[in-house]
């Protein structure tokens, strides 16, 4: 809830610079459960345009 | 139970007067009924609304707009900006808590509208500012990260010298993103 934040976060170390890198490009996405999501929605009735 | 999601309208003014997510999420049920309207209008959120058809009552809804976050290297005066989708508002109705509606919605229908949105425009993330312990267990277990886990955040003393917009609402909140 609320507020539009920047947040500036100074590195403090080339270990943290890599791992800030490293972690944004691990989607936190699980396919299947996804899916499963979908599928349970569409149980509901609803259907995605 | 048969569901819709629509985009809030001004018809929805009287439908969405029953709306109650519980007592400690008061903001969240006084937003669906009020300001809501006029940040649809304006632009600056967009509300979604979840109709119980049967029940012809609201089930939930969620908002959302665009904001970011930046960190900077050390040795350098780049800031890597991080462009992000914030899930502002989020809200169940107290009779529809705790039975999957929350994880249906949010996977099955947010997740995919913002990835959709971002093979059109940059977006990493959905960022969340969560503020109690129900709402953190539920991000947490449906994948987000708190964003202090990425690395060290700002010294309050050096505050004033980075740029940071911020409000009454998110001090003291988590910050928690959930990456595309
Ligand atoms: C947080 C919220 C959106 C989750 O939606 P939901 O439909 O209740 O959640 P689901 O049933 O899909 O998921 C349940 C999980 O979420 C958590 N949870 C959060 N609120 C809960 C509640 N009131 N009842 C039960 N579980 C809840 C639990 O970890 C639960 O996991 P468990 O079943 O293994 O214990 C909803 O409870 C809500 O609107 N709460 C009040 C407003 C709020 O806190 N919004 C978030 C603002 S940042």
């Amino acid at each position: 809830m609320a507020a539009i934040e920047v947040i500036i976060k100074p590195i403090t170390s080339k270990k943290a610079i890599h791992s800030i890198k490293k972690a944004l490009s691990k989607s936190s996405v699980d396919k299947a459960a996804v899916e499963q999501a979908k599928k349970q929605l569409a149980s509901y009735g609803f259907q995605s345009k | 139970m048969h569901l819709d999601i629509c985009l809030l309208t001004d018809n929805d003014l009287r439908d969405v007067g029953t709306f109650d997510c519980g007592v400690q999420n008061e903001p969240l049920t006084h937003y669906i009924k009020g300001a809501a309207f006029e940040d649809n209008r304006s632009g600056k959120t967009k509300t979604y609304l979840v109709k119980d058809l049967d029940k012809q009552e609201i089930a939930g809804y969620f908002s959302l707009r665009t904001c970011g976050f930046g960190y900077i290297e050390q040795g350098t005066n780049q800031i890597n900006y991080v462009p992000a989708v914030e899930l502002s508002e989020f809200a169940i109705h107290i009779d529809y808590q705790g039975q999957g509606l929350g994880t249906a919605l949010f996977l099955g229908h947010i997740v995919p509208k913002v990835q959709k949105l971002a093979e059109e425009f940059g977006c990493q993330v959905i960022l969340v500012y969560a503020w109690n312990e129900n709402a953190i267990k539920f991000y947490q277990k449906n994948n987000f990260m708190k964003i202090e886990d990425l690395g060290a955040f700002i010294e309050a003393k050096d505050i004033n010298k980075y740029l940071t917009i911020t409000d009454d609402f998110s001090q003291g909140c988590n910050v928690f993103i959930y990456i595309l």
